[in-house]
């Protein structure tokens, strides 16, 4: 049995790791950084890399329900198309399929400037344990692993 | 399980170079650039900015998986995710 460790780095207190997150149909295939989060119950791009990533987040569906999150709720949007989350470990990787549904967590529309720009400062992509309840999730001062 | 392919490989490369040297200077960075957006390359920052704005207008001009995007301040901020 080969034991697969996915190595990030803990910057600023903060555990992250970069994943290849693909979405066939809008022809995204890119890196995104994102925290391990074992306090959330699910995965999430944030506002601005889905700006960076080419995403115009306003023309997503709107997702069931409401995100509590930093600086209070979020109106989540849905990617409603397959996604695909892949780790990289040498030269292996594993890859977790997401059919439909990929949240994105977006700032309220009437927020204003100031505020917005707080947010998009301080809100990450978070990796939730959706994902991380299939690894074991090790972090130190230095990097995080996942491993399984 | 499978293996990565060329392209994927060189992806990760290039993201974890970008996260390793982000991660080593953080301290130094966050210096020199408080209170600003800036972009990391190739382990260089390819620019800088005040407001999302106007990082955005730099960063469109690279592919995603080649930089990093980070806000970076010396004052700590407590964050509750």
């Amino acid at each position: 049995m080969i034991i697969l460790k996915f190595i990030g780095a803990t910057i600023n207190k903060q555990p992250k790791i970069p994943i290849l997150f693909t979405v066939p149909k809008l022809g995204i295939n890119e890196t995104v950084s994102f925290l391990v989060d074992t306090g959330a119950l699910y995965s999430a791009l944030s506002e601005k890399q889905a700006i960076l990533l080419g995403i115009d987040p306003t023309t997503l569906p709107e997702a069931k329900g409401t995100a509590i999150g930093f600086g209070g709720l979020f109106k989540p949007r849905t990617i409603n198309y397959p996604v695909f989350l892949t780790f990289g470990s040498g030269d292996y990787k594993h890859q977790i399929p997401y059919s439909s549904g990929f949240k994105v967590f977006c700032i309220p529309p009437n927020t204003d400037k100031e505020d917005r720009e707080i947010i998009l400062r301080l809100t990450p992509s978070v990796m939730g344990m959706d994902v991380l309840s299939k690894f074991e999730v090790r972090i130190t001062k230095k990097k995080v692993e996942l491993i399984i | 399980m499978s293996k990565l392919n060329a392209v994927q490989r060189e992806i990760f490369r290039v993201s974890n170079e970008n996260l390793d040297w982000f991660s080593k200077n953080y301290t130094a960075l966050k210096k020199k650039y408080d209170k600003r957006w800036i972009i990391v390359k190739d382990k260089e920052i390819v620019g800088q900015g005040k407001s999302f704005e106007e990082i955005k207008s730099i960063a469109i001009k690279y592919k995603p998986s080649d930089i990093l995007v980070e806000y970076v301040q010396t004052e700590q901020v407590a964050m509750f995710f």
